[in-house]
């Protein structure tokens, strides 16, 4: 059974098309991401999943319901805009999703309070939320995420302000939750977080989806081998050669992109005749390369500093 | 549904009502009602500075036998008013270097420097009264003690020009009391003597309007302001994961009616303990003619009256909070609606004179004035008849309901809504729209 379905979804805001006839299956029991720069559509279609909002037209199928108040119990949604009551004690805020949830009162607390010890959040049962850091906080929104153990996980933008240690944490919960037999939709728009994560993906690109399946069969059939080279010497003449498309630097590496037809052969005969070769490397695309040759749209997208893909025309400098 | 929107419901009452601001509004007012009545009674056991006055009486004919009377077995030249000292000054105090025609200006200036604060002036008789006086003061509200001289100048004045034509001391003091004239207020124990219970109790509907008035305001703005920061701490996507924007409109609106109920419930005992265990005879009154008008029918009328107008104006308030990232976005939407408001409390007082008039009739059945004029009406004389208390109610019910279906709509699309604050235009285009 697919733990979800959608069948031509479109979602209009004012005039913007921000979910553009999008239609997708994903199967149960996978870690499922959503991929696309920051703007793509990806909360919109999360929202429209957990009827926040609702599609102008198509329709979603969760669990196998199409109404939405059946299903809503069953899922664990974590919102990109986080939030919780400032002033309420964390188990009963805990407690009170859990309850929303449909969970018993005591049932909710219980389980709350063993989440809490689980996530080394036992101490603060009985402080107020505007008591924790900040990386506490985040621990605790997703401890309430998946108080009621629901059979499918959604978290909108899951590691972002996330410290390396937090993120290990949700990671693995993450991973512990598909073994259980559970679903996780996520949606990122760090491509190697979902490289590392995700048994299969979707991308978005301005509200249309561009790619979904198996992440091994996108990365197999994608026909443009990425090649890592390094040498001695200065390798900049590899952008002048007429069947390279694109060449990036990764450090003291250079990362080559050849056209459709040509071998990477041509290129090593090439290069060993003007530098010393230290290292060639044909290696798979990364989701990055692939999304950038399907979204076509190749020098309309950068990579910021911090490894984000960014649409130029989404409010960057 | 019904199981979420209870447990909304029963958050949002605990937060309200475990708040520092409701202990604080819940003791407040019996605490203001406290200081309300002792006050007074305080400051009249406090000493008074003294006053002084004079009487200008050329030649004599009334003032030493007016202020003999005056000061009636006094050793001091003065007499005691409502705790309150007046002392005789002779007025030559200050006209002594005067010529006799100025001295009225003399005392006047007196009065305005603040060395005197009355004077009276006497003048003989005309054709028309027996004596002319004219009383000069700096405080003309201060009405007790002109009112004491008047009393016995008129006995001086009638016994030195008519006791040598009627003969008889007694005959002329009877004639001066003249009769008497006592105002009975009838009720449900037949006519008893008008006291300021009586008073009270004609005005206590406004009093009942004003605490109705004043409840709805205070919970519906706190639903406002709750929705406005649900919103700003983004809490509110993660509750929408859990329950319909509906289901938590609902609980919000069910939660703050019972808190309202509750706020109103520590203001009714405690004020209504005070009335039957202080034994200071103004509060005595004042509790029997509050107490007069909250007949159990009443009580009744005023919590249907309360859910209802809380809920026909909270839908509103909790409509515009949910389109509103600042307060101050959300006062400037407000404003009509706190126009409407504030007529009913206009009204207060022509309803409560006139309560089976066109206006008052008419005004009940406007829904937003509907809980505020039909309060007014129901513990007034006469009381709206009972067609019309639920008809009111029921209209008041229908529009509610109608209220409730718009600021659910508005919510769903205003709640996610980050940014500018939507022109009220807008916002009634979203309401037309079909979900």
């Amino acid at each position: 059974m697919n733990a979800l379905e959608l069948d031509h979804i479109t979602k209009t805001f004012s005039g913007h098309l921000a979910v553009d006839d999008v239609s997708l299956r994903v199967p149960t029991g996978v870690i499922h991401g959503f991929i696309g720069p920051n703007g793509a559509g990806k909360t919109t279609t999360l929202r429209m999943i957990m009827d926040i909002i609702r599609p102008d037209a198509g329709t979603l199928t969760v669990l196998g319901e199409r109404d939405p108040a059946v299903t809503r119990a069953r899922i664990g949604y974590l919102p990109e805009e986080r939030g919780m009551y400032k002033k309420m004690h964390c188990l009963d805020f805990v407690a009170y999703i859990g309850k929303l949830k449909g969970m018993r009162p005591a049932e909710a607390r219980e389980r709350g309070a063993q989440l809490m010890d689980q996530f080394e959040l036992g101490k603060w049962k009985s402080a107020t939320v505007d008591a924790l850091s900040k990386g506490m906080q985040q621990k605790l929104q997703f401890v309430s995420t998946i108080v009621h153990e629901p059979e499918l996980l959604i978290l909108d933008e899951p590691f972002s302000g996330l410290d390396p240690v937090n993120l290990e944490v949700i990671t693995d919960a993450m991973l512990q939750y598909r073994r259980r037999g559970g679903t996780v939709i996520f949606s990122t728009h760090m491509m190697e977080h979902a490289e590392r994560l995700c048994d299969s993906l979707f991308m978005i690109h301005r509200g249309r989806k561009v790619l979904d399946g198996p992440i091994r069969d996108i990365k197999s059939s994608a026909s443009h081998p990425a090649i890592r080279l390094r040498c001695f010497g200065d390798a900049s003449f590899v952008r002048d050669l007429p069947y390279v498309t694109r060449v990036r630097e990764q450090g003291s590496d250079l990362e080559v992109f050849l056209d459709q037809e040509s071998n990477p052969q041509i290129l090593l005969q090439e290069v060993v005749k003007r530098v010393a070769v230290m290292s060639f490397d044909i290696a798979e695309p990364s989701l990055y390369d692939i999304f950038l040759e399907l979204a076509g749209e190749k020098g309309r997208q950068r990579i910021t500093a911090d490894g984000q893909l960014v649409d130029h025309e989404e409010g960057t400098p | 549904m019904i199981r979420r929107i209870l447990w909304v419901t029963h958050r949002e009452y605990l937060a309200y009502v475990k708040t520092r601001t409701f202990l604080i509004s819940a003791l407040a007012f019996p605490i203001m009602l406290i200081i309300g009545f002792s006050l007074p009674v305080l400051l009249e056991s406090t000493a008074k500075p003294a006053r002084t006055f004079t009487i200008l009486d050329p030649g004599d004919r009334y003032a030493t036998d007016l202020l003999n009377r005056l000061f009636a077995g006094r050793e001091e030249e003065s007499i005691l008013l409502d705790g309150r000292e007046y002392h005789y000054i002779p007025p030559t105090a200050f006209t002594h270097q005067v010529d006799r025609g100025d001295h009225q200006v003399v005392l006047e200036q007196a009065v305005q420097d603040g060395r005197l604060f009355a004077f009276l002036v006497l003048t003989p008789a005309d054709s028309t009264h027996l004596c002319d006086a004219s009383y000069f003061t700096i405080d003309p509200a201060a009405e007790d003690f002109p009112r004491v001289v008047r009393h016995v100048l008129t006995r001086v004045v009638a016994l030195q020009e008519l006791l040598p034509r009627v003969g008889d001391e007694t005959v002329l003091l009877r004639g001066l009391d003249g009769l008497r004239f006592a105002t009975h207020a009838v009720t449900e124990k037949g006519g008893e003597l008008a006291t300021a219970a009586h008073m009270i109790r004609s005005y206590a509907p406004m009093a009942i309007v004003y605490m109705l008035w004043v409840s709805v305001l205070v919970m519906s703005s706190h639903l406002m302001t709750s929705t406005i920061e649900e919103k700003s701490t983004r809490v509110i996507e993660v509750l929408l994961s859990s329950v319909s924007s509906f289901e938590f409109m609902m609980g919000k609106l069910v939660g703050l009616a019972g808190a309202g109920l509750t706020m109103l419930f520590t203001w009714a005992v405690p004020g209504a303990l005070l009335f039957s265990v202080v034994q200071n005879p103004t509060v005595q009154q004042v509790g029997a003619g509050l107490g007069g008008a909250f007949s159990g029918t009443t009580i009744f009328w005023f919590i249907t009256f309360f859910l209802l107008g809380f809920l026909f104006f909270a839908s509103i308030y909790v409509g515009v909070g949910s389109v509103c990232n600042t307060l101050r976005d959300a006062q400037s939407l407000l404003q009509p609606v706190m126009f409407v408001l504030m007529i009913p409390l206009f009204l207060m007082v022509y309803v409560t004179n006139n309560p089976d008039s066109i206006i008052s009739v008419v005004a009940s059945f406007f829904p937003p004035f509907t809980p505020f004029v039909i309060m007014n009406r129901i513990p007034a004389n006469p009381p709206a008849p009972l067609w019309q208390i639920v008809g009111a109610a029921l209209l008041l019910l229908l529009s509610t309901w109608l209220m409730v279906r718009l600021a659910a709509k508005v919510f769903r699309i205003g709640i996610l809504m980050y940014g500018k604050a939507p022109t009220l235009p807008e916002i009634l285009r979203w309401a037309r729209q079909r979900s």
